[in-house]
């Protein structure tokens, strides 16, 4: 397999065999027109623990599915990138783009049998930008907070509906919304509910809970579930699903191969030969995401040695994509042109630094020249991680050629995301940015996510820091924040992406932060699971077939035993 | 006599419950780190002093740790503490503890069973090659790493053969041979060390024993080989055996976070480790005070079946 | 009852001395750094030219790393029971000689030691004492070493005291300790020229035991993030190697075989050594 990649016109074939492979990929593998039998179990193995459900707590990837068979979002995003209503039933807005009325859909009920309405959908906005907590009625919003802050207020304005107003005109409200299928339909119980928030997860899903703690989610069937399939049969199919927490990719490998597991979850961070073993398996299907999630490695704009240009600039010139993108991911994904991947809004190749190893050198030397100091920095590593540690030796071999000294610091997770998001490191890789919009890539690359609202809810109280906290790069900078700002504000997309792509260029040129490659994940099943990907949406279209959050169960059944 | 041997050990288990916990309190202080830190990463500071305050950080040492013991004896464990709201440790524990109770209780039994017959056996024939062969297949197998083994088991019964499942543990109430199918891997993968020390301890102690002067008399009787070794020689030569099982099993219950990792077990092992990278403080103190009674009571149990067992050894015995 | 020399302890020894040869002068050979990352030989088999033990699939030289991984495998097992051995065994000596108060607080101290789950105290002991208040400040690698260094230790001292401890009580019962007490002999005395002298074998043969299992459970701590930093160790490479046994078992083999022969030499050796004194020898 590795010789396929050495050699001029074998090259090419290579890769385009795996552009075929993508994008056949993203095609739902039928079943043909077998009738979905209802009932059966799955046994899910997950690369993602569950550190909790209420609003601060973020189900990364894996978990993020297992979540999802409890929660639904309030909107849904389609394969073609576009958000449409979910447990809504209508959206409207303002031809400003500055107040969205939001219409809950009749009929849909929390598992605790309360109705899903305008009142939950006032508690669960407020709950996200932190009102709830201001007013000691909910725990804390978490980065959920940050997420929200352009919005101003939100009203009640008829039973079911509800009125959102906007600091800044934004044309992708409803992705904000979304938040990459991490705004959850929470029940007021649960939200208001106190000490269990974390630990009772209640939601509209076609899955209700059973048990959970840290390695596993155990949901049953949602007898009172919404939605039902074209042929009148009531959703979902399968009795229940339990999701393990395996963090060895060999126990997810060989729970699948053993038939312990139906289905288990894979990235292409460290997975890469376990995927392409799977794929090669018969009696296993393996379904990959498209390429939309943008690993960063974040510089602090805010302390020495990247508050300097040159430094910031020698740390980008000094990375050699291709090579990286060989050695640590097997060239299963793309070495990255932007901060961003080619299926989003904001990508744009000019300004991007890349590889070039005088270039590197000589802005160390002018960092030098600046500074009087040796460019040095310091970068954290997961420790026990063999991934973790092979990434920043590689990167730090880059370093090295360029006379930059990298420090490496092996950390716990718990320790890196606790430093994390204070910005307390000097530089750090981690996948924040993801998909084809901006919802879930603009506040992680703005200064001020309320967009310098000076009335803001949040501004006066501590939880101001949340302006500014996902961005793990520290940097201020008015000009890229506000054709950013500018851009959500125009409505032809033509013409917004010509706004982003210059916001894109600047942030790229400033060197502020960087990207490596892009990612994917994958999910492979066994041949007894059917149905993967052929429920579409209730307003008709399909989702996409794979994402960071795997996949949607409503409509995934069992066939034999 | 047997009243205050008895009082005796009930005082040195409750001083080394108390020497445990409160070191571990005291290595509390000495994180770098405050846990409200991290337990609220984007808190505000009234929100962390409040937290700080009810896990009782804020009393220094001595009252944190007064605090502790007062809800521990209680039977309070504490809770552990998320973004929105807390878990009692104790709900965790009810479902880990029996998880790694069975898995410590199976893997004694299994070493010891196929440890005891191998170590008389190699006593036996001291010097021989039957001897020579156990000791070093043993060596060969105790320098594998348990994990290292769980694969090798999992990648051979469970992939190629698909004759056990290889993840997640099932109670008893799920059927005894459910019960089973899903420990039979990981209690392998933790007895083979065992087996290669507890065969060594006992062949060691065997052959000591065969050269007292009770058993040439006993040969000079004319019994047979097989009668002297398990009738004579086996009993007063158990006891470092059953001595050191006794001292694997806080190791055991504790310790074993990589293969209930592994085999998705995840008992009472994978909570500690949980609690330390979660800074879960007071599910950690509590966790590893429960783990230390548990250690004492065990040994003090094998001290007594001891003293039954052979009183003539109760002098010569190791102190546990 | 003294054994002659056989060829397996001229294999045990020698290679043990190749292991120790390796731990002195493996930075001296014409061999990359372990941390290089061969890019174009990923995964590749054994016997590939320049490669000839293969290459990880992170790309790390298997060769290398065994090279290299015996300087801190085999350093850190020595120190560790070295110390262990020394601290252990002068407390359960004079514990076992004085008796009294004493002897309860030494004996109170193992339990409370081998209570606490050692990858637990590893754990902490990382948290504590490897842990900078500034984060960007990276942990000086010689304190990580000496962090693992001390949990290895603190599990060897119990365990080596305990034998001490048992075998000093079984000599200080002997006629010709009475018999020394009585002439007027000094305590230090006594325990030197006595009591030492005889608990000594079983010592240095349990020791030469404990090694194996220092360097089995430096592996399993490296599984947990407190090995030794940057996994270049032999325990660490079997941890690395772990998600590869399907695909490139040589990752494990190797690291394994060697180990596997420094436990059994290393054991070996510790059985010729104490010759005739089979004897009680605690938890290994």
């Amino acid at each position: 397999m590795k010789h396929l990649f050495k050699g001029g016109r074998r090259k090419v074939a290579a890769v385009m065999a795996v552009a075929l492979v993508a994008s056949l990929s993203q095609v739902a593998p039928s079943s043909a027109a077998v009738k979905p039998t209802s009932g059966g179990t799955l046994t899910v193995g997950i690369f993602d623990s569950f550190p909790g459900y209420c609003m601060a707590d973020n189900l990364a990837n894996s978990a993020l599915m297992a979540g999802r068979t409890i929660y639904e979002t309030w909107v849904e995003q389609r394969a073609d990138g576009k958000v449409v209503p979910y447990v809504l039933s209508a959206v409207e807005n303002s031809p400003d783009f500055k107040s969205w009325k939001l219409t809950v859909r009749d009929g849909v009920q929390f598992h605790d049998g309360t109705p899903v309405n305008g009142d939950a959908l006032v508690t669960n906005l407020q709950a996200l930008r932190g009102a709830l907590t201001l007013l000691g009625r909910a725990p804390s919003p978490g980065t959920a907070g940050g997420f929200t802050a352009n919005i101003v207020d939100v009203v009640k304005v008829a039973t079911n509906t509800v009125q959102v107003n906007l600091y800044r005109p934004q044309v992708d409200f409803l992705e904000t919304l979304y938040a990459s299928g991490r705004f959850f339909v929470r029940a007021p119980s649960q939200i208001l509910g106190g000490a269990k928030c974390s630990t009772t997860p209640i939601g509209t899903g076609p899955f209700k809970l059973v048990s959970t703690k840290l390695n596993e989610l155990v949901v049953a069937k949602n007898t009172a579930y919404w939605r039902e399939d074209k042929n009148g049969t009531r959703l979902p199919y399968l009795d229940g699903i339990t999701f393990t927490f395996l963090v060895e990719t060999a126990s997810r490998v060989s729970g699948l191969k053993s038939k312990s597991l139906d289905m288990a979850m894979f990235t292409s961070a460290g997975e890469v030969k376990q995927i392409r073993d799977l794929q090669q398996n018969k009696s296993m299907t393996v379904i990959e995401s498209p390429e939309e999630y943008y690993p960063s490695i974040w510089l602090n704009n805010r302390v020495a040695p990247f508050n300097n240009k040159n430094a910031r600039l020698a740390f980008s010139y000094a990375v050699d994509r291709v090579d990286y993108n060989k050695v640590r991911q097997r060239n299963y994904t793309s070495p990255a042109k932007s901060i961003v991947g080619p299926n989003n809004i904001m990508y744009n190749e000019k300004g991007f630094i890349q590889f070039d190893l005088k270039k590197a050198k000589d802005a160390a030397a002018a960092y030098k020249a600046e500074t009087g100091k040796d460019l040095e920095f310091s970068f954290p590593y997961t420790a026990g991680s063999t991934e973790s540690l092979a990434n920043v030796t590689q990167i730090q071999k880059y370093m090295t050629a360029a006379g930059i000294k990298m420090n490496l610091l092996p950390l716990t997770t718990a320790e890196i995301i606790q430093r994390a998001f204070p910005q307390q490191f000097q530089a750090m890789a981690l996948l924040l940015m993801e998909g084809t919009g901006t919802a879930f890539i603009a506040p992680f690359i703005t200064s001020d996510t309320s967009g310098g609202n000076q009335t803001h809810i949040l501004r006066k109280t501590p939880l101001a820091v949340l302006y500014g906290i996902l961005n793990l790069s520290a940097f201020t900078d008015t000009t890229s924040d506000e054709l950013i700002w500018q851009a959500k504000a125009t409505a032809n997309a033509a013409a917004r992406k010509k706004v982003y792509a210059r916001a894109t260029e600047l942030i790229q040129s400033e060197a502020r932060l960087t990207t490596i490659t892009y990612q994917k994940y994958a999910l492979a099943y066994r041949s007894n699971v059917k149905g993967v990907g052929e429920l579409g949406l209730t307003q008709g279209g399909q989702r996409k077939l794979m994402t960071n959050f795997g996949i949607d169960f409503t409509g995934v059944w069992k066939s034999g035993k | 006599m047997r009243a205050t041997f008895f009082l005796q050990r009930i005082a040195q288990l409750l001083i080394v419950v108390f020497c445990v916990t409160f070191g571990c309190s005291l290595l509390i202080q000495l994180v770098p780190v405050s846990p409200a830190e991290i337990l609220l990463p984007v808190g505000s500071p009234e929100e962390r002093a409040l937290l700080t305050a009810e896990i009782g950080l804020d009393r220094g040492p001595i009252g944190y740790y007064v605090k502790w013991l007062g809800d521990f004896v209680t039977g309070n464990f504490g809770k552990i503490y998320y973004s929105g709201g807390t878990e009692e440790v104790s709900t965790r524990l009810a479902d880990a503890f029996p998880r790694s109770m069975w898995l410590m209780i199976y893997t004694q039994i299994l070493a010891l069973a196929i440890a005891i017959p191998l170590g008389v056996w190699s006593a036996y024939r001291v010097g021989r090659r039957a001897d020579r062969v156990i000791s070093n297949t043993l060596f060969a197998t105790s320098s594998i790493p348990s994990f290292a083994i769980a694969l090798v088991l999992v990648l051979v019964i469970g992939v190629r053969l698909q004759w056990l499942p290889t993840l997640d543990y099932q109670p008893y109430s799920a059927g005894i041979w459910e019960h089973f199918k899903h420990m039979i891997m990981p209690v392998l993968s933790l007895s083979v060390g065992l087996i290669a020390s507890y065969t060594r301890l006992l062949r060691a102690d065997m052959i000591a024993t065969l050269r007292e002067d009770y058993i040439t008399m006993a040969a000079s009787k004319g019994l047979t080989d097989r009668r002297i070794l398990w009738r004579h020689a086996f009993r007063p030569s158990s006891i470092t055996l059953f001595t050191s099982a006794a001292l694997n099993m806080g190791g055991l219950i504790g310790g074993a976070i990589v293969i209930e990792t592994i085999f998705a077990t995840y008992g009472v092992g994978f909570e500690v480790f949980a609690a330390i990278n979660g800074r879960q403080y007071i599910a950690l103190q509590s966790l590893v005070g429960l783990i230390s009674i548990f250690y004492v009571l065990f040994n003090m149990a094998v001290d007594f079946i001891a003293g039954f067992v052979d009183p003539r050894t109760r002098d010569r015995r190791v102190n546990a | 009852m003294r054994r002659k020399y056989t060829i397996p302890t001229y294999l045990a020894f020698g290679w043990l001395g190749v292991a120790a040869f390796l731990a002195v002068f493996g930075s001296f050979l014409p061999i990359d750094s372990y941390q290089t990352i061969h890019g174009d030989f990923i995964d590749s088999p054994p016997l590939t030219a320049g490669h000839w033990f293969g290459v990880d699939s992170n790309g790390y030289d298997i060769l290398s790393g065994i090279i290299n991984g015996a300087r801190l495998s085999i350093f850190v097992a020595l120190v560790s029971v070295g110390v262990g051995g020394l601290v252990g065994s002068f407390l359960g000596v004079t514990a076992a000689y004085y008796r009294g108060r004493y002897d309860g607080v030494v004996s109170t101290f193992f339990n409370v030691v081998l209570s606490v789950p050692n990858l637990v105290l590893a754990l902490a002991l990382v948290a504590v004492l490897a842990t900078n208040v500034d984060i960007n400040q990276p942990v000086p690698t010689w304190r990580r070493l000496a962090t693992l260094v001390i949990a290895l230790t603190v599990v060897i001292v119990p365990i080596l005291g305990r034998i001490a401890r048992a075998a000093t009580l079984a000599w200080s019962g002997r006629e010709f300790v009475t018999a020394a007490r009585s002439m007027g002999m000094r305590d230090r005395q006594i325990i030197t020229r006595h009591i030492v002298p005889n608990v000594l074998p079983s010592l240095i043969a349990v020791g030469f035991l404990a090694i194996g299992v220092v360097i089995i459970a430096e592996a399993s701590l490296s599984l947990l993030g407190v090995g030794i930093p940057d996994g270049a160790s032999w325990g660490g490479m079997i941890a690395r190697g772990r998600n590869d046994l399907e695909y490139n078992p040589h990752a494990l083999y190797f690291p394994i075989v060697v180990l596997a022969f420094t436990v059994i030499s290393t054991n070996h050796i510790g059985d010729v050594l104490r010759g005739g004194l089979d004897r009680r020898e605690g938890r290994l």
